[in-house]
């Protein structure tokens, strides 16, 4: 697996006016989900990370959606396929990347 | 019996998925470091972080090798139909490895002649380079490892042939290229990872069959047998 993201906080934060740019990360690998969230950071992007599919399907129903949502398809209990349908349903605008290490 | 044969794609399929992660993430956090992303570093802490890198490239080459094999045991690698040039591959290939130089050990290639064959050309290409490897690798006194690439006509069909090894093992080597059952490969050789079994298995999904010398030192040079591509653009060993 290789992560390639745009670097330079500058343009990350500048896309979205004032804000930076969000990502919720939800991989029930808290090490990988760990350094993603450090990797974006690094380049400028507001990283929140999860381990479970109902933890980022609960924050999303409570407060503002992240900009992107980049998601682990292989997951125990809530897999990613339940996620992404539970997030399309409370937010049908909102953006996901579907992760997979296969 | 089946169930055997079909445990183990999937352990090394299970296996390969998880150690890919944390060798992501030790890969991703060493860079960090390395980029002083996380502080500054010392020159000497930057060396260790350096060969620690290099040494998660390693398990991740090998993390590589073992999907490689793991898709080919299951018979997932489906063999494109693209003309290639061997002897151009062959060439190719050895001008880019230098491994035993510094021993005194050097590759000495004969691919004259063009020899069209049908396949996958970057997975034929690791596989001829596993095998040069291991030739450069296993020869222990200064000297140079023969690659020659010729071809063969053999039970009425034509062949391309790769042989890899000492100019006095040559002969016993392409005289197993018309065996129908060439002498085994010794594919589980220790320090070369995975590249040999996936190479293997590479040129048998071609048609094609890899051997060892028949020689009390099974290690001394190995051979390569793929059928030509026929004047039509069929995938088998075709009459002249």
């Amino acid at each position: 697996m290789t992560t390639v993201v745009p670097s330079g906080s500058g343009s990350a934060a500048a896309s979205v006016g004032e804000r930076r740019p969000s990502i919720a990360v939800v991989d029930d690998d808290s090490g990988f989900a760990g350094y993603l969230r450090t990797f974006l950071a690094l380049r400028g992007y507001e990283a929140r990370a999860y381990t479970r599919g109902d933890e980022i399907v609960a924050a999303i129903r409570q407060g503002e959606p992240p900009d992107i949502v980049l998601l682990d398809v292989a997951m125990p209990g809530m897999d990613g396929l339940q996620t992404l349908k539970a997030l399309k349903t409370a937010r049908p605008e909102l953006q996901v990347i579907m992760l997979s290490g296969r | 019996m089946g169930s055997e044969h079909s445990m183990a794609p999937r352990a090394l399929s299970l296996a390969v998925h998880e150690l890919r992660t944390p060798v992501t993430v030790a890969t991703g956090y060493l860079r960090m470091l390395i980029r002083e992303q996380a502080g500054p570093v010392t020159d000497k802490q930057r060396k260790m972080l350096e060969e620690a890198e290099r040494s998660c490239g390693r398990i991740g080459a090998l993390i590589t090798e073992m999907s490689e094999l793991g898709r080919l045991e299951a018979g997932e690698l489906a063999v494109p139909g693209v003309t290639l040039d061997l002897a151009a591959l062959v060439s190719e290939v050895a001008s880019d490895m230098h491994e035993g130089e510094d021993r005194g050990v050097t590759l000495e290639v004969h691919a004259g002649e063009s020899i069209a064959v049908r396949g996958d050309r970057p997975r034929l290409g690791a596989a001829l380079k596993a095998l040069m490897h291991a030739a450069l690798r296993e020869r222990a006194e200064p000297g140079a490892i023969v690659v020659r690439c010729s071809a063969l006509e053999r039970n009425g069909g034509s062949w391309a042939v790769v042989i890899i090894g000492a100019e006095i093992i040559l002969p016993p080597l392409l005289e197993s290229a018309h065996a129908s059952a060439p002498p085994p490969f010794d594919e589980w050789r220790g320090g070369l990872g995975l590249a040999l079994p996936v190479g293997r298995r590479v040129i048998e999904a071609h048609g094609g069959a890899v051997w060892s010398a028949p020689d009390p030192r099974p290690r001394a040079g190995s051979g390569v047998r793929l059928p030509t591509a026929g004047p039509t653009g069929d995938s088998g060993p075709t009459a002249r």
